[in-house]
């Protein structure tokens, strides 16, 4: 049986890799425009 | 079922309302398309955030989140996890597609790489096979999006599925590449922070103890270690993935138009990105245990479970979550397969001398045309061609080692190779009829795997990577 | 008026060796499903009562599972689902086979970029 714990973190740790993600991908978003590497 | 739980109103307000949005960016993106570089591949120079991106986006279609949750509901811890592994193929594929730069720096194709490797009998087996996955992935997620439309809002599945493929087509005749990627990037945004926020607040809602507690009393088994099916699906999810992103011209057209120096790292960051998002939505589908909300039809698990607990909110994001992650999918295989047609087939099979601005015009009635086979197949509505597009598993996944290993080796019996993609599957059709489709793509990769090896040993043909700089 | 019966095209019994079935029904509501280890039913449970004609069922460990549906007219047949689960040794020749074929995919792939850099 799967504990608590590692269904807490699976879920837990799948939110905040989705928020980190997108997080990243703004930020990236914006390094490449200032730097006009988009394209 | 008469109670939907978005109105027709609501539901048409936002269909029309990213349609025109996805239409209006994609012409706006479409000016830089002038040359067939720059339709095909987006001009061959785009950088980390949107390569990365648009890989994403593409790889989370319709499946991702309305299949997850079902996984999850039918197998379990595992079969959340076991969803998650289809990111290994990005990860994979990410010093491949800077192999593949090296190697073919002008390519458009993954037909290209295929047809210099190995010959023609290889190339037309590769087309098939590529052909039958593509149309039967094309098709479901235009299916798949008729179903959630009328499931949630009540709009006719034809008009639904019409609208989304409509809107695809046009954006991506319009501005090619350019605007795939360039929408893939504001649809990857929406999906991602769509499915945090679905995920936090129904954490608000309930507790995670009190979840674990219902599923423990009522569906112990989902919780096991030990879940059979599940534990052998882990490897032959992981494997079908495989077999998807390295053969298919979705990937390899993205890897050719990222800039050399970001292509590795778009493609490593872009699985990351997706790795959470099955894990995220598949914990909405155990959800419906723990919230007794019944699931008469298992294929709606998602969006049911997300609507009941959120309500009208819950159903918006779902909806506006599904018509992004299908448009970004949608787009990419409409802009990818008509590449492999026209380069592949229109060019090097039918008409050699042409130039490319008649190449250029012709891809975009090779688009319209691929829009319009898909649509016939999606008003048909027939629920087999789902069933197509897992019995392409073990087909795809025959390709993995001919793919990886010719990349790399020099010495290979072509012959051989031919023989190794047809084994692989056939034995891996056998599997999915007699032992289940949870065996399917792993038996294929196996056998295929075994004789890609024989090939290397059995009187080996030699390549010369100058070959490729020709392309 | 109709009859309550389950609308499931398999012949009996049914063998569900991934542990779920999706279960359809048809009749006059309201509806009862019971689900039990013996055809006797003395120890059941009910896994649903409501408007419905379906339910998804998953998670069911393995040996034979027993389903009726009871509705305003009357109860249904019962049905039997049996569930055998792969045994041990594909599960492990499997996870065995997936992990020689996982190495040798990463080690061909990072060997080679690794070589032509």
């Amino acid at each position: 049986m799967f504990s608590i714990t590692v269904i807490q973190l699976l879920i837990f740790g799948s939110l905040v890799g989705t928020a980190l993600g997108t997080v990243t991908l703004l930020c990236l978003l914006y390094r490449d425009t200032k730097r006009k590497e988009l394209w | 079922m008469n109670n939907y739980l978005l109105s027709a109103d609501v539901g048409f307000g936002l269909l029309a309302f990213f349609s025109i949005v996805w239409i209006s960016y994609g012409f706006y993106l479409g000016r830089k398309a002038n040359d067939l570089d720059g339709f095909m591949l987006a001009g061959r120079n785009v950088g980390l955030a949107l390569g990365s991106a648009t890989a994403m986006a593409t790889w989370v279609t319709s499946n991702t989140i309305m299949l997850a949750p079902k996984f999850a509901l039918q197998l379990g811890v595992w079969g959340m996890v076991a969803y998650s592994t289809a990111s290994f193929g990005l990860f994979l594929f990410a010093p491949m597609a800077k192999r593949i730069h090296q190697l073919i720096p002008k390519g458009y194709t993954s037909g290209d790489f295929i047809r210099v490797r190995y010959g023609n009998f290889t190339w037309i087996l590769f087309l098939i096979i590529s052909m039958v996955y593509s149309m039967a992935w094309l098709v479901s997620m235009g299916m798949a999006g008729g179903i959630v439309l009328e499931a949630l809002s009540g709009i006719d599945y034809q008009i639904g599925m019409s609208v989304i493929l409509i809107s695809c087509v046009v954006y991506t005749i319009f501005g090619g590449l350019y605007a795939v990627i360039g929408t893939d990037f504001i649809q990857s945004i929406i999906i991602l922070i769509g499915v945090v926020t679905i995920g936090v607040v129904v954490l608000n809602q309930t507790d995670v103890s009190s979840i674990y507690q219902k599923i423990e009393f009522e569906r112990p088994e989902l919780l096991k270690v030990f879940m059979p099916v599940a534990l052998i699906s882990l490897f032959n999810n992981m494997f079908f993935g495989f077999g998807e992103v390295f053969h298919n011209n979705v990937w390899w057209s993205r890897a050719y138009a990222m800039r050399e120096s970001v292509a590795k790292k778009a493609f490593g960051l872009s699985g990351l990105l997706w790795l959470p998002i099955p894990i995220a939505a598949g914990f909405i589908g155990i959800l419906a245990i723990a919230t007794d909300v019944n699931i008469v039809d298992p294929d709606m698990t998602g969006p049911l479970v997300a609507a009941s607990i959120l309500g009208e909110t819950g159903a918006i994001f779902i909806f506006v979550i599904v018509f992004c992650s299908l448009a970004s999918s949608i787009d990419s295989l409409l802009a990818a397969t008509s590449d492999l047609l026209t380069e592949d087939v229109y060019k090097k099979l039918i008409n050699p001398s042409v130039t490319n601005e008649t190449l250029r015009k012709f891809n975009v009635y090779i688009i319209l045309g691929l829009g319009a086979v898909t649509w016939v197949f999606c008003f048909a509505r027939l629920s087999g061609l789902i069933q197509v597009l897992f019995l392409s598993g073990p087909l795809v996944a025959s390709l993995i080692f001919p793919i990886v290993c010719g990349l790399y080796w020099k010495n290979l019996n072509k012959k051989i190779i031919n023989v190794a993609i047809l084994s692989g599957s056939l034995v891996g059709l056998w599997c999915y009829f007699n032992l289940g489709w949870f065996t399917a793509s792993l038996a294929s990769a196996a056998v295929s795997f075994a004789i890609t090896m024989i090939s290397a040993k059995i009187s080996p043909d030699t390549i010369n990577w100058e070959e490729f700089k020709r392309i | 008026m109709t009859s309550t019966k389950f609308t499931l095209e398999d012949s009996k019994p049914i063998s569900a060796n991934e542990g779920f079935i999706n279960l359809k029904w048809e009749g006059e509501p309201p509806f009862k499903l019971i689900l039990s280890k013996s055809d006797e039913f003395d120890s059941s449970k009910a896994l649903y009562s409501g408007m419905d004609t379906g339910y998804f069922m998953t998670g069911l460990e393995e040996g034979p599972h027993f389903f009726k549906v009871i509705g305003a007219q009357g109860t249904s047949d019962v049905v039997q689902v049996v569930v055998s689960y792969p045994s041990s040794e594909m599960v492990i020749g499997s996870l065995i086979v997936g992990s020689v074929l996982f190495l040798s995919l990463c080690a061909i792939i990072f060997k080679g970029n690794f070589q032509s850099e």
